[in-house]
Order: C-alpha cells, then sequence, then structure tokens
C-alpha cells in the first residue's frame, strides 16, 4: 500500500505539472493582459480554457476565434480567488484533454 | 402566438438632428423626426417561436439614428432574407460628452479620468495607475509621464493620435496615453462617425457557432458600435495605453467613438434598466440579430448555462447573449445566428 504523505506529495506534483501547462497564465501574471489569449496558445477553438487576472480570479470559458486569433471567452461565472478550489482547476485541465473538438 | 403590430420607421437625415446630445435638445429632435417618418412598413413582431424572437427597431434610440429601412439581404448561409439597414450617427443618444480618458497628471483621481482593462479586470485610469505602470507590467521601460512634472504623456492632436492609434505605433509615441477626441471626425456637435449596420429582421440560428471576422460585434442601442476585441498586445508592446472611458469606449479614426465592453451604471456611464423579472437588461443587437443583455441580473448573479458565444435561451426572450465583464475585451464568444453578408 502507498505510503499516504507520498501519495499526497505525487497528487501535488501532478496538479502542479497540470496546471502549469494548461493554465499558462497562472504564471505570467506580469504578463496578465495575454493571458486570455496565452490561455489557448496550444489550444484549438472550442477546446476549454481559462486564465487568471492579477487578482487571481479564475477565468474558465472556451476558445473562440477573434480576427484570426483564438481568444479565452468566459461562459461561466468568475471564481473569485478566494473560492477557487484545486477541484476547478482540475475540472478545467480534464476538459482541455478530453473534449471533442471542433476546427474548422 | 404571435403578435402583428404596426411599427412606424422613420427616415431621417443628420441635418434633422443637429442638435442632439443635449437634453434641451431631446424632445425637439423626437418631434422632429416624428414628423419625418416617409415610410413605415407592416412588421410582424413575434412572441417567442422556436427561440427566436424578431430584431425590434424600436429600441433604437431615435436621437442616434439617420435613417432604418428594411431591404433585402443575403446571409451568410446563402439564404435570402430581409434585414434592418440601421444608420447611426455614432454618437452615444444618452450621453452629452465622451470622455474623460486620460488623466492630465499622476495626481489625477478616477472621477476626472477613464479605464484601462488588464486580464479580464476594469481598472481606473488614475493618475497613480499611470505612474505604476513599470511595476504593473513588469517592465521599466513604462515611463508615460514627464518625472519633473508629473504631466501625463497625450496625444493631444489629431496628427499624433492617429499616429500612435494604429497598429504600428510611431516611435516617437511611445509612452503616451492615447486619445482621439471625436470632434476630429465630425464637425457637428452631438454627432460622431456614421456607420450602418446590416441586421437579420428574423434571426437565424446556425447549426455551429460563427467566429467574430468582421471589425463589428453589434450595435447599442444608443447608436454605438460594438467592437471586436481591442489588439492590447499591440497596444502594450508600444508602451501607449488607448483610453477607454468609462464606458468602456474610445475613438479611432475609422470607428469612431466605439465599445470593447459593457460597463453601464458605473461612473458616467449611464445605468439601463433590468427587465421586470429581474432579468438583465438588453442594450445592444449583435450582427446576427439576437439581443445581448447586461451581464448580471437584478440579483449581481451571472447565468451558469451560458454556450461558448455566451448566450443561453428563456421563454421570455428566447436565445440571446449576455455581455461578458467590462474588463474581458469582449462582449460576446460568438455569433449563433446567421449574419448579413
Amino acid at each position: 500500500m502507498m505510503n499516504p504523505h507520498f501519495k499526497l506529495l505525487t497528487m501535488a506534483v501532478v496538479l502542479l505539472t497540470l496546471t502549469s501547462t494548461c493554465l499558462s497564465a497562472f504564471a505570467h501574471e506580469e504578463h496578465v493582459f495575454k493571458a486570455p489569449w496565452d490561455a489557448c496558445a496550444d489550444a484549438i477553438k472550442t477546446q476549454q480554457c481559462a486564465y487568471t487576472n492579477a487578482h487571481g480570479d479564475l477565468f474558465k470559458g472556451t476558445c473562440r476565434v477573434f480576427n484570426e486569433a483564438l481568444m479565452c471567452v468566459r461562459n461561466q461565472p468568475i471564481i473569485t480567488a478566494e473560492k477557487v478550489t484545486p477541484a476547478d482547476v482540475a475540472e478545467v485541465t480534464v476538459s482541455s484533454h478530453h473534449d471533442s473538438h471542433e476546427n474548422h | 402566438m404571435q403578435i402583428k403590430s404596426t411599427l412606424g420607421l422613420v427616415v431621417c437625415c443628420s441635418l434633422l438632428l443637429g442638435g442632439c446630445g443635449t437634453d434641451d435638445t431631446t424632445d425637439s429632435v423626437a418631434d422632429a423626426v416624428a414628423e419625418t417618418v416617409t415610410d413605415t412598413v407592416e412588421t410582424e413582431v413575434e412572441e417567442v417561436v422556436d427561440n427566436i424572437v424578431v430584431v425590434d427597431p424600436s429600441v433604437f434610440a431615435l436621437n442616434s439614428l439617420e435613417s432604418i429601412e428594411i431591404v433585402d439581404c443575403t446571409l451568410s448561409n446563402g439564404d435570402a432574407s430581409t434585414c434592418y439597414s440601421v444608420t447611426v450617427n455614432g454618437f452615444p443618444a444618452d450621453r452629452n460628452e465622451l470622455g474623460p480618458f486620460c488623466p492630465e497628471s499622476i495626481e489625477t483621481t478616477a472621477d476626472d479620468a477613464g479605464k484601462w482593462f488588464d486580464g479580464g479586470v476594469l481598472y481606473d485610469l488614475t493618475g497613480s495607475f499611470v505612474s505604476n505602470l513599470s511595476v504593473f507590467y513588469g517592465d521599466s521601460k513604462w515611463q508615460l509621464y514627464d518625472k519633473d512634472t508629473g504631466l501625463v504623456n497625450i496625444t493631444d492632436t489629431q496628427v499624433a493620435c492617429e499616429a500612435a492609434a494604429r497598429p504600428n505605433v510611431a516611435a516617437e509615441y511611445n509612452n503616451f496615453c492615447v486619445q482621439c477626441e471625436i470632434s476630429y471626425y465630425s464637425d457637428v456637435a452631438g454627432e460622431g462617425v456614421s456607420s450602418t449596420y446590416l441586421i437579420p429582421v428574423t434571426p437565424v440560428l446556425r447549426d455551429s457557432p460563427a467566429d467574430i471576422s468582421s471589425d463589428n460585434v453589434g450595435v447599442a442601442f444608443n447608436g454605438v458600435n460594438l467592437a471586436v476585441a481591442a489588439p492590447t498586445q499591440a497596444i502594450l508592446s508600444a508602451y501607449t495605453i488607448a483610453a477607454f472611458d468609462d464606458c468602456v469606449g474610445h475613438v479611432n479614426p475609422v470607428a469612431g467613438y466605439h465599445y470593447h465592453g459593457a460597463n453601464h451604471g458605473d461612473g458616467t456611464c449611464p445605468a439601463i434598466d433590468y427587465e421586470s423579472d429581474g432579468h438583465g437588461g438588453a442594450f445592444a443587437y449583435a450582427m446576427d440579430g439576437f439581443a445581448i443583455y447586461s451581464m448580471l441580473n437584478q440579483s449581481g448573479e451571472e447565468d451558469t448555462d451560458l454556450d461558448e458565444c455566451r448566450g443561453h435561451s428563456d421563454d421570455s426572450r428566447g436565445y440571446h447573449y449576455h455581455a461578458a465583464g467590462a474588463g474581458e475585451n469582449t462582449f460576446i464568444g460568438c455569433f449563433a445566428g446567421e449574419i448579413a453578408q
């Protein structure tokens, strides 16, 4: 049976890794103005996306095209920083990997 | 069920609207417009049928209109249809003046300054905000004001505004707060840059949403253009701030005064009424003919079932959109309906 501490550590590492790759805007708060675009930098149209603002509020939405550039358009209520949970992050991460994609 | 009514559509010329924009003249302008009804069409105003509500031309403010008429049009799916051709004078019918935009100095407070947005947040563009830009953006090259006088560098001529408002900002206007006056592009006080919008009389839902590839997202009932996302990356890379006023609008040489967000009821930006059931109020039509409502309902809540275009349906309003937050640099995510070609 896995050591509970090791299991917790593993989960934390996985979560941090996914967060850093899928929620790229998290790591670039000094460039938050690009966050809606960065959130879709490695995505395709209609893919789920998320980014945070300078206050840490979480914006979850869908990548859509504006003048040929993908931008994350929020379609769920803003989750304020104090209410953001790991589950919110995980939900976005899972969605970004399993959504069926439209690409036209 | 259908309710038929006859709507008088006015066709008026800008000469009759010469006094628009002041409280004193609003009534007389409305009277003048009413007297110049030159075209009356019978339009079917329908309740919600298959999630569709026909466009209501009477919601447009009379003193923003130059003309409105029904014309033949072809939709993006190739179908022949009819559209409203709405020509507006481009100046917000519910205001007497635009701005303020840039703060004059690093001492200027929010009452005398406009707005800037970043990462979904709308900020007061105060002198303090301007003086802190190098920290805010983590780049020491930001220096938007004179260190000796505290005065903010503002594009205060038409030449300067046009040199700084273009995508490739002239180098001498790096580190400027950019503002263009509407008077550069309109000789008549209370008028802006005239624009015509083709909006389907009866919206047609698409099988899959369409990208917003044109410059126009829609037109507000007060006659102001709803523009696509502002190119903030280009703006900021030149160390400029394209200041907005409290309504998240600003002037450029092409579109005149236009919005990049919805911020009703804040500062000098007029509020819009909620619907009788507490639903957010409508303030614009998207180019596909679906109405755009405010983001929040009367209880301050946002709907949780919005689609990727930020639209959904209910029994009273059919399919409709809700605007994104004032600092999100967009109104809607896509067009759920066909637009006129």
